[in-house]
């Protein structure tokens, strides 16, 4: 039963009127989503790249690629690979590709300290070809901070491990060096009382009459025997004495040449660290002053100036009691 | 349909009104500076004097550069404020030293520098006077912190054995309205001193319990240790041997965390 009578002209094909109206706002958001898919690149044709990482951090699929600071593309899937690594996947505007190349590198890299993470497309060969659908990139996480301190500390441990071993090597009492030591402090102690019965020997020859010469030389003759059974000792263990000084020179000149490897390492990483740490540190200063803007807008706007108590903008005046 | 419109222009004019066209961005040195002096306070509130310092000295080099003498006095009072606070009174005292004749500087800021040197020639009550006579020169009648000046005069005052001035500034100080908080706190302070003098101990008790009232709000250990001293003389005065036993750990309780020259003398 038809309770209302539609006999007012407002309603008059009301059905058709509703229905162009979704239709045109359907149309609009179709157009809109177009629209904003063709500025998002959605509908461009796109090369598939990929890379392999060692670790995940900081790889996210939809996160931007780049190449000389323009985003050329997206990555489009990050997956755990069969070997534990990271199989990541770059799809990049084909405009674009004639600027990578099969060489170029990918460098995991970020806005700031506290900006988003992206993927800096870098170097390339001119000469080479652009790099095929498909085609993989050699893949450079950047170093952080932290990274490089981390790295610093792999490698200077082991130099002092070593540079530790040798000491207490070079101090053991039982050892070779210390050995060493001994044995030619008491050389030289034998060689100093052989040379003091020497002297007093031939003190005594001024001294001594005729008939006590034979006695003299035949004391004077055991003496030199002696002195001789002492070179005898000494040029016995002298080819022992060397080795045993040998070999500690050997174990000296390695660690030598293993602190002067490290060195060498710790140079290298420094000299690539150096040229970014001012970079690093300005980009610091900036944040920090943003920040500290942001903070100070945000204190004095509602509600965060009802709960925090705004510094002055003028000095404070101390008090009469102070 | 009239209806919708008519929800909808105030919420078009709401949010045109909240949007509005952004600030005209200051130049970077006035940026930089009254970002310096933000830090500077927000430093002296939480108590960190010597990074209150640095920023004090930042907002100074930053106003200089642009020549912006009003902003260059406030760093400079901030910094020696800060200096004296951190034990280097000498290098308080050469900072305000310069602005005090420097015509350059406005007679306000002038003014204040004057009083704060007063401040630092309190042993020698001489010179404070004469300073505390410049800087109440230079601020004029209609003066804002009078209030500072006149517990100052009283404080020399008592200091210089003159009770009857003292309780005279005092009260003026007192009847004044929108004092700040440790002023009056001192103006109580000074004037429980002014009635132990006169022998009036009711009065002794009730003014320095109000100053003690005050001084736990501004939380000022110097304040505290200050009152709990006079509070001790106040009951030997008065023969209270639990008062003064009592005040007597109090002073022991704050002086064990916090060090002062009225502790050194306990």
């Amino acid at each position: 039963m038809k309770y209302l009578k539609d006999s007012d002209p407002r309603f008059r094909m009301l059905g058709w009127r509703a229905g162009s109206f979704a239709l045109l706002a359907l149309g609009l958001m179709l157009a809109l989503v177009v629209a904003l898919g063709l500025r998002q690149g959605y509908f461009v044709q796109k090369t598939r790249l990929n890379f392999v990482a060692e670790n995940g951090a900081g790889l996210l699929p939809g996160m931007q690629v780049r190449l000389s600071g323009f985003k050329i593309g997206v990555v489009d899937t990050v997956a755990l690979g069969e070997s534990a690594k990271v199989d990541v996947e770059l799809l990049v505007e084909t405009r674009y590709m004639k600027w990578v190349k099969a060489d170029s590198q990918a460098i995991l890299q970020q806005d700031g300290f506290l900006g988003d993470h992206f993927i800096e497309i870098v170097g390339g060969s001119p000469k080479l070809p652009p790099a095929q659908d498909g085609a993989k990139l050699n893949f450079a996480p950047a170093l952080g901070l932290a990274d490089i301190a981390l790295d610093l500390r792999q490698r200077i441990i082991p130099i002092i491990d070593s540079t530790q071993t040798t000491l207490e090597y070079i101090n053991d009492p039982k050892g070779d060096v210390r050995q060493m030591l001994g044995n030619l402090k008491e050389l030289s102690a034998e060689v100093r009382q052989t040379r003091a019965a020497v002297d007093a020997l031939l003190a005594k020859a001024d001294r001594v009459a005729d008939k006590q010469v034979p006695a003299t030389l035949e004391a004077a003759q055991r003496t030199l025997e002696r002195a001789d059974r002492t070179l005898a000792d000494v040029q016995g263990r002298l080819p022992g004495v060397f080795d045993q000084l040998d070999r500690t020179m050997g174990h000296a000149a390695q660690a030598a040449s293993e602190a002067a490897a490290v060195m060498g390492a710790t140079r290298h990483i420094v000299d690539e660290a150096a040229p970014r740490v001012p970079g690093i540190l300005r980009n610091g200063d900036a944040t920090l002053r943003t920040t500290r803007e942001l903070l100070d807008g945000a204190s004095q706007s509602w509600p965060l100036k009802n709960w925090m108590q705004p510094p002055a903008a003028s000095a404070p005046m101390p008090d009469s009691r102070q | 349909m009239f209806k919708c419109l008519y929800m909808l222009l105030p919420a078009t004019l709401l949010l045109a009104a909240c949007g509005g066209a952004p600030l005209a961005p200051k130049p970077a040195r006035l940026q930089a500076a009254e970002a310096a002096v933000l830090a500077a306070n927000r430093a002296t509130q939480s108590g960190a004097d010597a990074d209150a310092s640095h920023y004090w000295r930042e907002a100074w080099q930053a106003y200089a550069s642009i020549d912006d003498w009003g902003g260059q006095g406030e760093a400079r009072l901030g910094l020696a404020n800060s200096l004296v606070r951190q034990g280097e009174r000498d290098e308080a005292v050469r900072i305000l030293a310069s602005m005090r004749g420097n015509e350059l500087f406005s007679a306000d800021l002038r003014a204040r520098a004057t009083y704060q040197q007063a401040l630092l020639q309190l042993a020698t009550p001489d010179l404070a006077k004469a300073s505390l006579a410049q800087a109440r020169a230079l601020c004029g009648a209609a003066c804002g912190w009078v209030a500072r000046l006149d517990n100052l005069q009283a404080r020399l005052a008592v200091q210089g054995g003159d009770y009857a001035g003292a309780g005279a500034l005092l009260t003026r100080v007192l009847a004044a309205p929108g004092l700040p908080g440790g002023e009056r706190a001192h103006a109580l302070r000074l004037m429980a001193e002014v009635a132990l003098h006169d022998g009036a101990l009711a009065d002794a008790r009730q003014r320095i319990d109000a100053a003690i009232v005050l001084d736990r709000q501004l939380a000022e250990p110097a304040y505290l240790v200050d009152d709990y001293v006079f509070l001790r003389r106040y009951a030997a005065a008065a023969g209270d041997e639990v008062l003064r036993t009592e005040a007597g750990q109090r002073l022991q309780s704050l002086c064990a965390v916090f060090s002062s020259a009225a502790c050194s003398g306990n």
